[in-house]
This record gives C-alpha cells, structure tokens and sequence, in this order.
C-alpha cells in the first residue's frame, strides 16, 4: 500500500516552508534596508530592487537551461534574498553593469554551479560581493560623503579618492578611513592630520550613519531569533568573538581604537552576524559546530578589518570558513546517541 | 499544559500566569532533549469510555509480537469458552464457533493479509460481558496467570508482557516503571484508562513489581495530564494506606510518593513534549539510566510496561482475561470522537457503527495507530488487536512537494536521541550502509519529529525505515555468507580427511587477499559455534549434510570454487 506514513496534517504544528523562512528574514531585513536607504542614500533602494529583478531573471534562464521547475524554484525566495543581501553591501553610486556583474556571480558562481538550493558550499551573496570587490575595487569602496562620520580635522583625505568626478560627494566608510588613519600615524605618512592624537576614534564611528543602520538589522536579528528562524549560537558567537578581539587590540593598541560598541555598530557586523553568517546551506550545521562556525568569522573579520586591504572583512571571513564547514561538521557531527 | 490550545490563550495577566507557570514547570519537571510541544489533541476525554458490544463475527489474527506466526490451538467447528486459548498468548474474545482459520486483512503498514482465526461469537446483551473472570482470583500474581489470561503488551510494540518479566527474572530488576505519559497527539486511550481506572493500574503495578522482584515502582505522567494525574496521585495514596504493616511513609512530605510492602511508589511528572513515552526516552526522564537502542531495559534492572497493561495484570490476578482494550476514535473525518473499550478481534467497521461515527464518505481514509505512529488501512475489516490504540477516518492526503535539504538543522535541534537526521538522509540516499550504522540509525525512534519540523517537507522517517529495512536486509545477506562460508570449510575439511596431504583448506589463503583472509577469520569463529555434524558423520563418508543447510552449502562450493580458480590464476601461494 502507497499510504504516506505519517498524518502531518493530523498534527496541529506551526510549519515554515523554506518560503516561509525566507520571506521571514526579508521582512526582518526591512527596517535595516529602510535606514540605509534614508541615512546613505535611495540608491540603496533603487540597488535591492535592481538586484533583486536581474538575480530572478537570471535563475529563471538557468532553471529552465537544467530543465528543473522554474515556478517553485523562483518561489522558495532563496534567490531574492540572496540578491538583496547583495545589494544591502554594495555603494549605492554602484554603475549598474557592475551590479549585474555581481548577480551573474552570485547566481551561477555561487549556486548554480554547484547544483542549486542547498548544495552551494558559498554563501551566494558573498560570492557575488567577493567577485566585485576584487574586479572593482574603487567604485565597490567609493561610498557617497552622507556614508562617512564628521571628520574631526581638514579633509585632506580628497587627493588621495582617485575619481576625480566624484571628489564632491564620496567618500570611504568610517572603517576604511580609520584603518587608513592607523597605517598612516603607526608608519609616519605624511597626511597623518587627518584625525588629531587625542580625537575620539567611536565619535567617529558614531557620527556616521552606520551605527543607525546596523541598528536597523539588529532589530531585525533580535526578531528573527524570537521567531525562532535563525539560532542564537552563530551571531552571538560571531559578535562576541569580534567584541573580545576589538576589546583586547583597544587595549593594546599604541593608537586609539574605537570602543568595542562602536566596533560592533561599524561596518557590516549586524548584517553579517544575524542575516549572512546565519545562511543554513552554507552555515555549520550541529550545534557545536554553529558556534566555532561563528566565532572564526568573528575572528576573521577582526583580522581582515585590522590587518587586510579590504575595508570590512566579513565577506571573506564568511567565505573561508563556509570552506571548512564540512571538516567542522564532521569534527562535531557525531550523534550524542549512537547505536 | 491547556494553555497550548489556541482557543484556551487569553490575553493579559492569566497569559502572563501561564507563561510564568510554564518557565517553572520547565524549571522543575524532567524535559525530553529535542522533542516537540505539539499542540494538546486527547479526543474524548469530556465523557465517558463508550462500550462497544460484541460483533458477530471477530477475526483474531495468528500473529504474535513482530509479525511471528502463532500456530492455531483449535479447529474449524470447534466451539470455543471465553477465554480459551486460541494459540499462544491468544485468549477467545468471547464464547463462540471457529468458523474459519484463513488469511485476512489485518492492522499491518504493507497491507498485508494474515491467518486469522474466524470466532462466530455467540452475541450477548451485555456489552461488558468480556469482562467477567474465568478463572479464580489469586493471592499473587503469577507469570503462569498472565500466560493464561493473554495479557500482552498494549503500548505501542506488543512485546508480551509474560517475556518481559521472564527476562525480568533473569536480570536483577530493581524498578518498574508504568509508562502513563501517552505523548503523541490525538490518542487518549491510556489518559481516559488512567481517570477511571487508576486504582487497577497500581495494584497492578504492585503486583507485577513483586512478580518482578522490583523494589521501587515509577508512574510516569505528561504534567498536562491532570485528572489522570491527580486519579493516580489519589490511586497510590490509597495503596500506600491500606499498606499492611508501616502504613505510609512519605519520606519528602508530599503525596504520590512513598512505600508499600517494601516496594516505593512515586509519581513522576514530564514535561509534556512529543516523544516523552518512548520507552528509552522515558526510562531515561524517570530513573537516569540510558539503555543503549537493541537492548533491554530489564539488562539494566528496569522493567517498563504501559497502564493498560498494568490494569490487565491487576485483572488477571483476579481471574479476568485480557480481551479488551481501550481504543480512541478520532480523526478529521469522525463525527463522535471517543474512546471505547473494544473486545479483541472486533472489525473496525462495527467499532465505527457503535460509536456513530456515520457513513463515510468514499474518499475517506481509514487509519490505525496515531498520526505519526500509525499506518493507513485499506480495509474496514482490519480487526482491532493489542497495539490498535487508535482508529481514525480522515479526509484524502495532501502531498508536500518536497523541496531540496536547506540544512537548516531543525531535525537535529528536534531529534530526541541525538541524531543528525540530515547527515542520515544524505547516507540513505546514497545507499551507505556503513556511515547510516556510524550515524546511528539504530537508535532512531522513527518517531517523525524530523518530518514536522522540516521546512523543505522532505519525508525524513520514511527513507529511514526503508535504509532500515535494507541494512537489516544487508546484515543477514552478510551473515548467510559467513555462515556458507563455515559450512564450506567444514565440507572440504570432510572431504579430505585426515591424513590428506592434498588437503585444500588447510592451505593458506593469499596474504594479499585480505577480505578473505577476515572472512575465513570469521568463518573459523563461527564454525567453533555451530554444532558440529561431523562427528556423527566420521570414517569421511561424504554424507548429505541436514537438509537445511544443503542450498547454503551448494552456494558455498561455488564461491570457493571460483576462489580455488583465482587463486591459481594469481600464481601457487598456498602451501608447499
């Protein structure tokens, strides 16, 4: 007899489809999305739904080159999300063939290539912004002047921002600046007036819209955990890691660091923490697992934000350790029961 | 707890109570590892156990615990008494004629069909005939009683009760535990047994713990069980009264707890989350002792036996067979949801007409057991036997498409024994039987916690019990050829003689031929085992070997003919 085993429509249990489960985080992803849109600018807005359109179109062609159902493989919202994910990390001033270009990556290079949902060892999103960050260096770190805090001295940063049309109105995020400003006072530049000896590196930080943003996603994150669509394991070990590193190279460090709040409110950290890290494909899987998954991308963000040429390490830290995630799993996958 | 059903959730400050008095009895009562809070369904419980009466015809299935045949005690024609026995463990439901011993359909999850033993029983007015002694009471209970009366395990896996404690006798059972936490949604047989009956299920409790040698007795209830729970309180109170000689003793001042005849009575009270009383798992949450999956419990001094059939002992003793069980009728499609004491070998269509659950609509599906532990019947004519706890009508199965795995890891946070049910997928598909042993796939409950939770509705505990099939398929394939292997040594050993400098198995095998070389290890082990014909067949007379072995060992020439061939092909290793 073909009866199906079990009677789950007898059972009376709230259950999420994985379109359910996307559609949670994208409505999580609202009030980061909305802050980042009013405090940088409405190219923000203008890069989601660009994103967003493209990554649809592009999946829909590559769904039905492998022959597989387009209807429900568009329907999951897997994609969608990926792709506004990708475009919450891009400048808004992005020339749209380039956010083209990261789609392209981020659909065939981060998903497709490997099979589609659920078999893709990258995080697709970050596997598009790996591709654009690398391939346009300049305009993926020009960010417009409303992204960056009040600089407490001369802005004698312009003639070192190469496109010189731009000069006006861009501008590095604070992290980009505040690394620069290390290099320059812990190696002697000669521009090194940019921030004064004594001048506050967390006013800095908190002067800039990015701790207003990333507040946004906060919230977002503290609603999906109370959802119960992500686990508390990934981004409190991923926060908590970077907040101790921040802390201990504060205390230190020969030049003044930003406090380690303002640290957590900079650069991508709540974004990464409760949306990127928290991918269940490319994530860790055991619980274990979850929280060394998380602290190594704490950990590899802290050391790429202080020692790379990249002004925020998230995207890569997520990409290496999506690479030892099998040996993670398989270090902590044994089952507390065996037979 | 009935502050999981939506309609019971008010708003305010008594939500605010619930919610504070649910953190504490978190706080307080054992709790499941993984598990689910399925949302409170015990149907019938508002009114009172209905009595189905006796149908003409009952159809009691020759089939004992895990399917093994039982050989019939009577004939055609034969009249049978209540309470005869009509094979093993088999008691007539009700007095009658032996009109038919012939296949019929029966509560099996392939749909198979089974020897039955057709009673034309003789219909009386009174309902609760089934419940009158046929034997006299005894002072204690004996293990010979319950063989007579049939009292069988009427949990969910009918393991029979009289096994149990003649293994119970071999180990040093110290506690009893009666399963009463009746987990999973839509049943309620054991709940309305333990309201109304609670003073038989601990007298029987007592009286299978002295059968048992037990010192300490455990009743363990779901705490959202209340009048089951409190019928029990007051049921174990009462024994402890009438305790003979020291009268209660409470040794920590509350009630529900304390000794009689030497042996201590307590209550337990579990968090009430799905699969709480899984055997395993609820031996765990009352005593701490894990039993490893494959062994049992009375190995390591526990004895487990659920409500129902602590009542059926206590009966028993006191002359009555086990002829009935309490059976909950529910489902989407049932118009008088109850529960009902219904005689063995009664078909599901006459418990249905008595219980008024109307006319059915074609479409509607029958099916036995619960939602996630049950199976789907064809047949209305499936008779109920021991582990029929339910019998539900529900409307026409939805399909979930199934999606690709997320990895999400919500079976792993859910699994009650631990596993990785995603890793365990992956393995059965790919059809590797050695990682699924590594990844535990015995101790899977295949309780269906895994499918409620998955968001890409992936049918996780059906692709497990079909690895599970093909791995014990796989074990006994291994075993078959060992011990082929075994007989065929024996053979050529025979063959030869003693004496024989052509000997052929003496010779060993190529050191680089390292899977034989484990395989003759193995062989050469069972072969200490198996008894050996050879010393009746002494003076080499090359003697047909017993008729059962005879297609194994034919299947073992051939294999060690190809191997002589290999060998010398691969250049003359053997010896000298």
């Amino acid at each position: 007899m073909n009866a199906p085993t079990l009677d789950l429509a007898a059972i009376a249990h709230r259950r999420r489809g994985v379109a359910g489960l996307m559609g949670e985080v994208m409505i999580a992803l609202v009030p980061g999305t909305l802050l980042q849109a009013w405090l940088i600018g409405p190219g923000v807005l203008a890069n989601v739904v660009l994103a967003v359109v493209v990554a649809l179109a592009l999946e829909a062609l590559v769904t039905l080159a492998r022959k597989r159902p387009v209807r429900s493989t568009l329907g999951d919202g897997s994609i969608a999300l990926a792709a506004w994910l990708l475009a919450l990390t891009l400048p808004p001033e992005l020339p749209p063939g380039q956010l083209v270009v990261g789609v392209l990556a981020m659909v065939l290079l981060g998903k497709h290539l490997y099979g589609g949902l659920g078999q893709n060892p990258f995080n697709p999103a970050m596997v598009g912004y790996a591709v654009l960050i690398v391939s346009f260096p300049v305009t993926m770190t020009t960010w417009p002047a409303s992204a960056t805090g009040e600089v407490p001295t001369a802005r004698t940063e312009r003639a070192e921002r190469p496109p010189p049309a731009w000069d006006a109105i861009t501008a590095a995020t604070p992290l980009d600046r505040l690394r620069t400003i290390d290099r320059e006072r812990v190696y002697g530049s000669a521009d090194s007036t940019d921030l004064d000896a004594d001048a506050d590196p967390a006013a800095f930080i908190l002067s800039s819209p990015w701790p207003w943003v990333n507040g946004g996603f906060l919230i977002g994150g503290l609603w999906l955990l109370a959802r119960g669509v992500i686990g508390w394991r990934i981004p409190l070990s991923l926060l908590g890691t970077l907040a101790v590193l921040h802390a201990v190279h504060g205390a230190v460090s020969v030049v003044p660091q930003p406090s380690v709040g303002a640290s957590l409110l900079a650069g991508a950290a709540m974004l990464g923490a409760f949306f990127i890290a928290t991918d269940p494909v490319s994530a860790a899987s055991g619980p274990r697992a979850r929280l060394v998954y998380g602290a190594g991308i704490g950990a590899l963000t802290f050391a790429l934000r202080e020692f790379s040429a990249y002004p925020e390490g998230i995207a890569f830290a997520v990409l290496l350790m999506n690479a030892i995630v099998p040996v993670l799993d398989r270090l902590s996958g044994t089952p507390r029961a065996p037979a | 707890m009935n502050a999981h059903t939506p309609q019971e959730r008010r708003p305010g400050l008594a939500a605010l109570v619930t919610a504070i008095r649910r953190v504490r009895m978190r706080a307080t009562v054992p709790r499941l590892h993984g598990g689910l809070a399925l949302a409170r369904d015990k149907p019938g419980l508002d009114r009172p156990i209905v009595d189905v009466p006796l149908p003409r015809t009952l159809v009691l299935p020759l089939v004992g615990y895990r399917g093994r045949a039982l050989a019939p005690q009577v004939a055609v024609g034969q009249r049978v008494a209540r309470g005869e026995s009509l094979a093993a463990g088999l008691p007539a439901s009700a007095a009658g004629t032996v009109v038919a011993i012939e296949p019929r359909p029966i509560a099996h999850p392939a749909g198979r069909d089974a020897p039955c033993i057709v009673l034309a029983s003789d219909v009386t007015a009174d309902p609760t005939d089934t419940l009158r002694p046929t034997l006299p009471a005894l002072d204690a209970l004996t293990l010979g009683r319950l063989v007579a009366c049939g009292v069988g395990g009427l949990g969910g896996a009918g393991f029979p009760t009289p096994d149990k404690l003649t293994d119970a006798a071999e180990g040093a059972v110290h506690t009893l535990v009666v399963n009463g936490a009746e987990c999973e949604p839509g049943i309620a047989c054991d709940e309305a047994l333990m309201a109304v009956a609670a003073d038989d299920i601990v007298a029987g409790a007592l009286a299978l713990a002295r059968l048992a040698g037990a010192r300490r007795c455990l009743f363990v209830v779901e705490s959202d069980k209340r009048e089951a729970r409190a019928a029990l309180r007051a049921a174990i109170d009462a024994a402890l009264d009438t305790a003979s000689d020291t009268g209660p003793d409470l040794p920590d001042g509350r009630s529900g707890s304390g000794t009689s005849d030497a042996i201590a009575l307590r209550l337990i009270d579990v968090a009430p989350l799905y699969p709480s009383g899984a055997e395993r798992l609820l031996l765990r949450l009352a005593t701490g002792i894990d039993v490893p999956a494959g062994e049992r419990p009375t190995r390591h001094g526990l004895l487990c036996v659920n409500v129902a059939t602590a009542r059926a002992a206590h009966r028993a003793r006191l002359g009555e067979p086990s002829l009935t069980r309490i059976v909950t009728i529910a489902g989407s499609r049932v118009t008088n949801p109850c529960n009902a004491r219904v005689a063995f070998g009664t078909p599901l269509a006459d418990v249905l007409d008595a219980t008024g659950q109307g006319a059915r609509d074609p479409d509607t599906r029958r099916r036995v057991g619960g939602p996630l532990s049950g199976h789907d019947v064809a047949s209305e004519c499936v008779p109920v036997t021991a582990t029929v706890n339910r019998i539900a009508l529900e409307r026409p199965h939805r399909s979930r498409v199934a999606v690709p795995c997320i990895r999400c890891a919500a079976c792993s946070d859910v699994c009650p024994v631990g596993l990785l049910p995603q890793e365990l997928l992956r393995h059965a598909h790919a059809g590797d039987g050695a990682a699924l042993d590594r990844g535990g796939l015995d101790a899977c409950l295949e309780c269906g916690c895994c499918d409620i939770v998955c968001p890409s509705s992936i049918e996780l505990t059906a692709s497990f019990r079909h690895a599970r099939g093909e791995r014990s398929d796989a074990r006994l394939r291994e075993r078959e050829a060992t011990r082929a292997e075994a007989l065929h040594r024996r053979r050529e050993a025979r063959l030869a003689g003693p004496g024989d400098t052509r000997s052929l198995s003496p010779a060993p095998l190529p050191a680089t031929d390292s899977t034989s070389v484990a395989a003759s290890a193995i062989a050469t082990a069972v072969t200490t085992r198996v008894p050996a014909p050879d010393a009746r067949h002494d003076g080499g007379t090359d003697t047909a070997p017993p008729g059962a072995d005879r297609g194994a060992e034919a299947a073992a020439a051939a294999l060690a003919r190809a191997r002589r061939r290999r060998r010398r092909k691969s250049g003359e290793t053997g010896a000298p």
